[in-house]
C-alpha cells in the first residue's frame, strides 16, 4: 500500500482480482448469476455501498416528488385569486390555476385553497423528512464513511440494512397519507390546528406516524456513524487525519442521535392527542399550543444542522480535492462543526419570537447570535483555501463555488431574522421562506449534487460528461436565484407565508420565482440525463479521476469491490497532503506538484 | 444610496416602530449594508482567486503554490470582528422589540379576537369595526365605477387606529393559532387560544382629515366611509383554508375622525330592519365562508337557501328554518351540511338574540321569502 509520489498502485484497481477471497474481489455492482438473485442480494445487502445507493435513488425519487409539489405551488401563486365581475353582473373566480386538478369543473374558492394547502404541506413534509434530513448522511454517508475510514463496512451492517427498511416502511406511511388525501397541516404541525383539522381522518395520523418512524432510520443511522468512527478507523488514522467529511458526518449523528428522540416524544403525544384527547397541547383541553413548538423546535432546529452540516462536509472535500490544498484551519474547521451541534441546541426558541415572553425571546436572539460565527469560521477557511491553488473547474467545483455563494447569502439574511425587533417584522414571511431555501436547497442540495457528481465516478464507475454537467449548474445556480431571490423582496414588504392567493402588489415577484423554479427544473433534468447517459454510455471511470487523497480515492478502485480494500489500508499521509503526496492510483504527471520543499523551509503568504 | 435601497426593499412604515428610535427600517438597513459588506468581503477573493488560480485548459497544468494553511491572528480576527457586529446587531433589535412589547403612555386599547377567518376589534365604546371595503378592486373609469374585479371573494374589514396615540392590541383566538401582522407597522404577534397576547405601536400619519394617502394597493374610500390612511393587515400564522383570505385594512385616523368613527360604529343598527342588521352580521362575521351570490365556499351559500329540506352529512335531511338556523350558529357541529367541512366556530356568546333574528331575516331575504316581521325595525341601544 504504498503511495510514493508518482507510483500507480495497481492492486486495487479491480483488474487483478485474485483468488484469496470467495469471490469479494468483484466490483459491488456485480450482478448474480440471474435476475432474482441480484435482486435479493441487493434486498438482503449489508453492504454499506449498496444501502447507500439504494437510499440516494430512494432520496432522489422523494426528492422528485417534492419538487412536484413545488412547481404545484409556484404554478397557483401565478395569479392572485380574484372575483370578477362581468358587464351582466355576473362574478367568476380567476386564477385558480391548481384548479384544473380538481374534479369539479367549476372550483369554489375553498377547495381551490384547501388543495393548496395539502400541496405545501407535502412539498414541505417530503422535502424535510424524506429528502433533506437523510440525504447527504444516508446516501453519500453510508458509501462513504466507511471507505474514508478504512473500514470494511460501517459497525453495525444489519443495523444499517434496518435503518433502510425502516426508512422504507416510515416513506409508506407518509406516501400513504399523501394518496389518501393529504394533510394540511403543514410540515410543522403547530396546534392545536393539527389536533383539530382533517377530524376523524386518518391521514394525518399516518403523516405523523410516518415522521415518527423516520426518526428511528436517523438515529439509527447516526449511532451507527458514531461507532464507525471512533472504533473502525484504519491503522495509522488518528481523530486530525481523518477527511472533514467524516467530521462533519460524526457532528451531524451526534445531533441525531440526541435531538430525533425528542420529535419521536412530540409525534407520539401529538398522535395521542389526535386519537385519545389527552389535553397536553389542545387549549380546550387544558393543554398549551406553545409549548408543542417549544418541543417540536427543540429538535427541528438541531435538525436544520442535520441538513446543513453535511453539506459542509462535502464542501471541505471538494474545496481540498479541486484546488489540491490543504484545507486553510483544518481543525478550525473540525471543531466548528462540533460547535455547531453544540449550540444548534440552545437556540431553538428563535423560532418563536412572536409567540413567547420578552425576557425568553431575548435570550434565545443573544444566543442565536452565537451560531453565526461557526458557520462563518467555515467559510473563511474555504475561501482561503482557494489562495493560490491549483483550481480545476469541474462541474463539483462549480457546485462549490455555488454553495458558498449561496450559502454566504443564507446564512447572512439569518442576521435579520435573529435581531428580534426585525424577525417582528419578517417572522413568517416570504423573508423567512427565501432565508431558509437558500439554506436548505441553495447549500445543503447545492452540496448534494456537487458530491453526487465528484462521487458519481466512484459509485458506478462511470465518467459523467463534464459539458452537461456545467449547463445543469448554470441552470440549477441562475433558476434557484431567479425563483427565491425576488422572495426576499416581497418577505419584507410583507408577504406572508403560506398563502394561497396575495394580493396584487406582490404578483411581480411571484411571477419571476415561478419562471426562476421552471429554469431549475431543466437544470435538474440536464443533471438527470447527464446521470442517466453515463450509467448506459458512459466511458469507464479511473479508481481516482480527481486525484484525491482520502482512502477511498487511494485505495479503493472504482467501483469499489465488495469488502472495499484488497488489504486494510494504512494511513501514511493526511487525507489533504497534495503539497508533498503525489496522488495514488493516477497516471503519473496527471496531476501538478507544487515544486519540493527545502529543508527546514517553512511557507509564506 | 441608503433611502434608494430602502425604497426598494421596505415600503414606507408609519409607526413609531419604523420611524421612531430605535427603529426597525433603521435596523434592517443597518444589516442590509453589513451583509452586502461582508458578502463583497468573502465574494470578491472567491471570484478572483477561482478566476486567477484555475487551471488553465491546454496550457499545461499550473501547479498549486505552498502556503501556510493556519494562521493564528487572522483567524482570532475573522471570528472578533463578526462578534462585534452581532453585539451591536443584537442590543439594536432588543431596543426596538421593547417598543413593540411595551405601551408608551396612556395608550388607547383595542381588544382584538380573531377566529377562522375573520378579525373583530372591540373598542372602549362597545364598537366594533363598522366599515368593509373591497381590495385590489378595479372599477370602470368615472367617478362612481363598477366594480369589475376585486381581490378574493368578499369584504375585509376596517380596524380604525388614532394618529400619534399609543395603541395597544390585546388579543386572543377563539379557535386556532393566527397572527395579528400589519407589515407597514413593522409588527406581528400571535394569538392563542388559552392567553392574551398584545403589540403595541403609535401609528404616526393619517394623510390628513381626507386620508389621501392609501399604502394599502387600491382599497377605495367610497362616499360616506370616514377617511384615513390605509394598510394591509394580514393573518401570519397558518389558519387553514381560508388563511390568506384572513386579511383587513387598519386605517390611521385623525383623533376626530377616530372618535366619530367609534361613535358611528357604536350605533351601526340605528335605524335598520331586522334583515339589514343581519346583512351587517353576514359582512362583519359570516362573508369569508358563506356566500350570498350562490357560490360555493368553505361553508354553504345563503342565496335561496330557506326553507329547503337540506341534506345532512350524517344522511337524511332537514328543513333549513328558523331552529335549524339557530341551532346552526350556536352549535355548529351538531348537523353538518352534507359536504362541507367541520370548520365553522360557534358563535354563542357572539351575537345577541335579536341578531340571530336579523341573520335569519337576512338569509329569508336572500331566498326571497321576506315577512312582514323581517322589515320591523331594530331595537338599537
Amino acid at each position: 500500500m504504498s503511495s510514493l509520489p508518482g507510483t500507480n498502485p495497481e492492486q486495487a484497481s479491480g483488474a487483478d482480482a485474485g483468488a484469496h477471497d470467495q469471490g469479494h474481489d468483484e466490483p459491488y455492482l456485480a450482478p448474480k448469476a440471474t435476475w432474482l438473485a441480484t435482486v435479493v442480494d441487493w434486498a438482503t445487502t449489508i453492504d454499506h455501498k449498496k444501502i447507500g445507493v439504494m437510499y440516494l435513488f430512494a432520496i432522489l425519487f422523494m426528492f422528485f416528488l417534492g419538487g412536484v409539489a413545488a412547481l404545484g405551488v409556484r404554478v397557483e401563486l401565478w395569479e392572485p385569486t380574484r372575483t370578477v365581475v362581468d358587464a351582466a353582473g355576473n362574478t367568476r373566480l380567476e386564477g385558480l390555476a391548481l384548479s384544473a386538478m380538481l374534479p369539479d369543473d367549476k372550483p369554489s374558492l375553498s377547495d381551490a385553497n384547501d388543495l393548496y394547502n395539502r400541496i405545501f404541506t407535502l412539498h414541505g413534509l417530503i422535502m424535510v423528512f424524506l429528502v433533506i434530513v437523510p440525504s447527504i448522511p444516508a446516501s453519500l454517508g453510508n458509501f462513504l464513511l466507511p471507505l474514508m475510514v478504512g473500514a470494511k463496512d460501517v459497525a453495525f451492517p444489519k443495523l444499517n440494512l434496518a435503518s433502510w427498511y425502516i426508512y422504507l416502511f416510515g416513506s409508506m406511511f407518509a406516501l400513504a397519507a399523501a394518496i389518501g388525501g393529504g394533510v394540511e397541516t403543514g410540515w410543522t404541525f403547530y396546534t392545536p390546528y393539527s389536533t383539530s383539522t382533517d377530524e376523524g381522518h386518518w391521514t394525518v395520523v399516518a403523516m405523523i406516524a410516518g415522521a415518527f418512524i423516520l426518526g428511528f432510520s436517523s438515529i439509527l443511522t447516526g449511532l451507527n456513524f458514531i461507532v464507525t468512527v471512533h472504533k473502525l478507523r484504519a491503522p495509522g488514522m488518528g481523530w486530525f487525519d481523518m477527511p472533514l467529511f467524516v467530521w462533519g458526518i460524526y457532528g451531524t449523528s451526534l445531533i441525531q442521535v440526541l435531538a430525533t428522540p425528542v420529535i419521536g416524544i412530540t409525534l407520539l403525544l401529538l398522535i395521542f392527542e389526535r386519537l385519545f384527547h389527552i389535553g397536553i397541547f389542545d387549549p380546550r383541553l387544558g393543554g398549551d399550543p406553545v409549548l408543542f413548538q417549544h418541543f417540536f423546535w427543540f429538535y427541528s432546529h438541531p435538525v436544520v444542522y442535520v441538513m446543513i452540516l453535511p453539506g459542509m462536509a462535502v464542501m471541505s472535500e471538494l474545496i481540498a480535492v479541486f484546488t489540491r490544498k490543504k484545507i486553510f484551519g483544518y481543525r478550525a474547521v473540525a471543531f466548528s462543526s462540533l460547535a455547531i451541534a453544540g449550540i444548534s441546541f440552545i437556540v431553538w426558541g428563535h423560532h418563536m419570537f412572536t409567540s413567547q415572553g420578552e425576557l425568553s425571546a431575548t435570550i434565545f436572539s443573544a444566543l442565536t447570535f452565537l451560531v453565526a460565527l461557526p458557520s462563518a469560521i467555515k467559510v473563511f477557511n474555504w475561501i482561503m483555501t482557494l489562495y493560490k491553488g491549483s483550481i480545476d473547474l469541474k462541474t463539483p467545483m462549480l457546485y462549490a463555488l455555488g454553495f458558498l455563494f449561496l450559502f454566504s447569502i443564507g446564512g447572512l439574511t439569518g442576521i435579520y431574522l435573529g435581531a428580534l425587533s426585525v424577525d417582528l417584522h419578517l417572522h413568517d414571511t416570504y423573508f423567512v421562506v427565501a432565508h431558509f431555501h437558500y439554506v436548505m436547497m441553495g447549500s445543503t442540495i447545492v452540496a448534494f449534487v456537487g458530491a453526487i457528481h465528484m462521487w458519481w465516478p466512484k459509485m458506478f464507475g462511470k465518467m459523467y460528461n463534464e459539458l452537461w454537467g456545467k449547463v445543469g449548474f448554470w441552470l440549477v445556480f441562475l433558476g434557484f436565484n431567479l425563483t427565491f431571490f425576488p422572495q426576499f423582496i416581497m418577505g419584507s414588504h410583507g408577504m406572508p407565508r403560506r398563502y394561497a392567493s396575495y394580493v396584487d402588489e406582490f404578483q411581480i415577484y411571484h411571477q419571476l420565482s415561478t419562471i426562476g423554479s421552471f429554469v431549475l427544473l431543466a437544470g435538474f433534468l440536464v443533471h438527470l440525463f447527464n446521470f442517466i447517459h453515463s450509467l448506459v454510455a458512459g466511458p469507464k471511470a479511473p479508481p481516482n479521476p480527481w486525484g484525491g487523497l482520502s482512502m477511498e480515492w487511494t485505495d479503493a478502485g472504482s467501483p469499489p469491490i465488495t469488502h472495499n480494500f484488497h488489504h486494510e489500508p494504512v494511513a501514511k499521509h493526511g487525507p489533504y497532503d497534495f503539497d508533498d503526496v503525489y496522488p495514488p492510483q493516477t497516471k503519473p504527471g496527471e496531476f501538478p506538484m507544487p515544486e519540493p520543499a527545502k529543508p527546514g523551509e517553512h511557507p509564506k503568504w | 444610496m441608503n433611502e434608494w435601497l430602502k425604497g426598494i426593499l421596505l415600503k414606507p412604515g408609519n409607526s413609531d416602530l419604523a420611524l421612531g428610535d430605535w427603529n426597525v427600517d433603521g435596523l434592517f438597513m443597518f444589516i442590509t449594508w453589513l451583509c452586502i459588506g461582508s458578502f463583497i468581503f468573502v465574494m470578491v477573493p472567491m471570484f478572483w482567486w477561482a478566476f486567477r488560480y484555475r487551471r488553465a485548459r491546454g496550457a499545461g497544468h499550473m501547479a498549486a503554490v505552498r502556503t501556510p494553511n493556519h494562521n493564528t491572528v487572522l483567524e482570532v480576527t475573522w471570528v472578533v470582528v463578526p462578534l462585534l457586529f452581532m453585539v451591536v446587531v443584537f442590543f439594536w433589535g432588543f431596543k426596538g422589540y421593547m417598543r413593540g412589547q411595551i405601551a408608551k403612555g396612556n395608550a388607547e386599547v383595542i381588544n382584538l379576537e380573531a377566529y377562522k377567518w375573520a378579525w373583530e376589534p372591540l373598542y372602549r365604546n362597545g364598537a366594533s369595526s363598522g366599515q368593509q371595503v373591497y381590495m385590489d378592486d378595479r372599477r370602470t373609469p368615472g367617478e362612481n365605477g363598477a366594480l369589475v374585479g376585486k381581490r378574493g371573494n368578499n369584504l375585509f374589514p376596517v380596524i380604525a387606529v388614532p394618529e400619534k396615540t399609543p395603541v395597544k392590541f390585546i388579543m386572543k383566538s377563539r379557535d386556532v393559532m393566527h397572527s395579528f401582522y400589519i407589515p407597514d407597522m413593522r409588527i406581528k404577534m400571535d394569538i392563542f387560544p388559552n392567553r392574551y397576547t398584545s403589540l403595541t405601536f403609535v401609528p404616526q400619519d393619517a394623510g390628513g382629515d381626507l386620508g389621501n394617502n392609501d399604502q394599502a394597493g387600491a382599497v377605495t374610500v367610497t362616499p360616506g366611509e370616514i377617511p384615513g390612511r390605509d394598510h394591509y393587515v394580514f393573518c401570519a400564522e397558518y389558519c387553514g383554508i381560508s388563511h390568506s383570505e384572513m386579511a383587513a385594512v387598519m386605517r390611521v385616523m385623525t383623533p376626530s375622525n377616530f372618535d366619530k368613527a367609534l361613535e358611528t360604529w357604536g350605533d351601526l343598527y340605528k335605524g335598520k330592519n331586522f334583515a339589514e342588521v343581519g346583512a351587517i352580521v353576514h359582512a362583519r362575521k359570516c362573508a369569508t365562508c358563506h356566500s350570498v351570490d350562490g357560490s360555493k365556499n368553505t361553508g354553504p351559500t345563503w342565496k335561496d337557501a330557506w326553507g329547503k329540506m337540506t341534506p345532512m352529512a350524517v344522511g337524511g335531511s332537514v328543513m333549513y328554518d328558523e331552529n335549524y338556523t339557530r341551532e346552526a350558529i350556536l352549535n355548529p357541529a351538531a348537523r353538518l351540511h352534507q359536504g362541507y367541512p367541520n370548520q365553522m366556530p360557534s358563535f354563542a356568546g357572539q351575537l345577541s338574540d335579536n341578531e340571530i333574528l336579523g341573520v335569519i331575516a337576512y338569509i329569508r331575504q336572500l331566498s326571497g321569502k321576506t315577512t312582514d316581521a323581517d322589515k320591523v325595525p331594530f331595537p338599537s341601544k
